[in-house]
């Protein structure tokens, strides 16, 4: 926000103070697979259209997945070839930690109540549990095949984990750390996640090209809705569900409330990781290496940001101000 | 039957094995400027059953129904590839390949433009795969580079005779 109102002089000066909403910037951590590297996103908003500065800090080997800290500020990030977590200041853009974990850690969360960081590796069918202050080791806990996307509850008691090649989500309490239960999905769940108002979790399935909504409170399905071709993720807006799909090189736009598809945006090619910060979905296009916002109200294409070499963003990726 | 082949053969029967990638994808993007109409050159493009017209790495093209097609290949083997998605407006054509045949990738994917520029044509060829070996660790002829080489080497060739075809030359 700063930097933003710094370019700006004068009379327009005074116009921006009035015009600008309260959540004047977020910041985006992005990552580059084929740039073995984060792109750390500043997103500032101006009367004229939002703007973006962006800087590119080196991590480990193809990083994949990300995680933030919102207290801490810090980056969680998972090195699928370099086999380690990567721990990012926010701020400075300077690497801080990185342990070596495992044989493939991809998909990542962070649990703001304990400050625990949950790692599913993909190789070792495990979810790796460290403590996020110094990504020490709390425990292993064995799972399906092929463990890809990562949730946390709110309150930190459950961890869901989207068992790809099982077709599940296995449901962990997080104190005991044993599984639950499992909850049944289409075929080949990859990304998931939490509506914001808690107990719906839903589930991207890849090769059935849809998304399985899940009550995990009372634990049953509620629905199953056809999305694009080879859907990746999901972030919430608006009381909207944005889902990314890959080969479709579109973002189905989906009422929370009602279920029904709502629109399908054919704006950006390869899709993948897709976060928000409550205004505006921002995608990222693993094609053209680029994350383009979308505005949650009216679904227009806000602004394009350029990222590094075949970007993934496999996370909660955004820092909401 | 030597182990890749095996896997090969195995994950064209088991689809779920098809998708038994590791986490890396990778991707290979070429773009050929041709001095001809774009739709001249989207005719050829589109042209599902036609690619031997313009591939000099391919010999023969079988068409099965209206989506499937078998690039025989010259220099042996064949590739199978579905077609995804043509698109007149846009001028582009989007496919995947059923069996990467002797190509040393999986899960691959890719769309074919056309665009008007200048008075001519510009074609981008853009895919996305994973490579061969389906674990940690691939021997190099499996490995990521290997993966990139062989696509990037089909798209430069192709790109390169397209632009003669299209060209009359």
């Amino acid at each position: 926000m700063v930097s933003g109102l710094a370019r700006l002089a004068g009379f327009w000066f005074a116009a921006l103070v009035w015009s600008l909403p309260v959540s004047a910037g977020s910041t985006a951590i992005v990552t580059n697979q084929g740039g073995d590297s984060v792109s750390i996103v500043e997103l500032n908003k101006a009367p004229s259209g939002a703007t973006a500065a962006v800087r590119e800090v080196a991590v480990g080997r193809a990083p994949a997945g990300v995680a933030i800290d919102t207290r801490s500020r810090r980056a969680f990030i998972t090195n699928a070839e370099g086999r380690s977590v990567s721990v990012v200041d926010i701020a400075t853009g300077t690497v801080i930690l990185e342990r070596e974990i495992g044989a493939g850690p991809v998909g990542i969360a962070h649990d703001p109540v304990q400050g625990r960081v949950y790692v599913a590796d993909w190789y070792r069918n495990a979810l790796w549990v460290l403590q996020g202050s110094d990504l020490a080791l709390v425990a292993e806990v064995p799972l399906g095949k092929a463990p890809a996307g990562v949730e946390v509850s709110a309150d930190g008691a459950r961890v869901y984990v989207a068992e790809r090649d099982d077709d599940a989500v296995a449901e962990i309490d997080a104190s005991t750390l044993q599984v639950l239960r499992r909850h049944a999905v289409g075929s080949h769940p990859f990304g998931l996640r939490l509506a914001p108002e808690g107990g719906v979790l839903w589930v991207t399935n890849v090769l059935s090209h849809d998304v399985s909504v899940i009550d995990v409170t009372g634990g049953r399905r509620v629905a199953t809705l056809p999305v694009g071709h080879r859907p990746y993720c999901i972030a919430f807006a608006a009381g909207r569900a944005f889902v990314s799909n890959q080969y479709g090189d579109s973002v189905s736009v989906i009422d929370t409330g009602s279920l029904k598809t709502l629109a399908t945006l054919p704006l950006v090619t390869y899709p993948e990781g897709i976060d928000s910060d409550g205004e505006t979905v921002w995608v990222v296009s693993w094609m053209d290496e680029q994350m383009v916002g979308i505005d949650a109200d009216t679904l227009k294409r806000t602004v394009t940001v350029p990222l590094g070499r075949n970007p993934r963003g496999f996370g909660r990726f955004v820092l909401a101000e | 039957m030597s182990i890749p082949r095996l896997i090969a053969l195995a994950a064209l029967v088991l689809p779920g094995l098809a998708l038994a990638h590791g986490p890396t994808r990778q991707k290979a993007v070429e773009s050929v400027e041709i001095a001809a109409p774009p739709a001249a050159v989207w005719a050829l493009i589109k042209d599902w059953g036609g690619m031997a017209k313009w591939h000099p790495a391919v010999g023969e093209v079988a068409v099965n129904g209206t989506t499937e097609r078998i690039l025989k290949l010259k220099g042996g083997g064949n590739i199978v590839e579905e077609l995804e998605a043509v698109d007149d407006g846009a001028m582009m054509l989007r496919y995947r390949m059923k069996d990467p045949g002797p190509v040393p990738v999986n899960n691959y994917s890719a769309a074919i433009t056309v665009v008007s520029q200048g008075s001519g044509s510009l074609v981008q060829w853009k895919g996305a795969f994973y490579r061969a070996y389906l674990n940690n660790d691939p021997p190099p002829e499996q490995s990521d580079e290997a993966a990139v080489k062989a696509i990037t080497g089909m798209y430069k060739s192709g790109l390169e005779n397209l632009k003669k075809v299209a060209e009359g030359k």
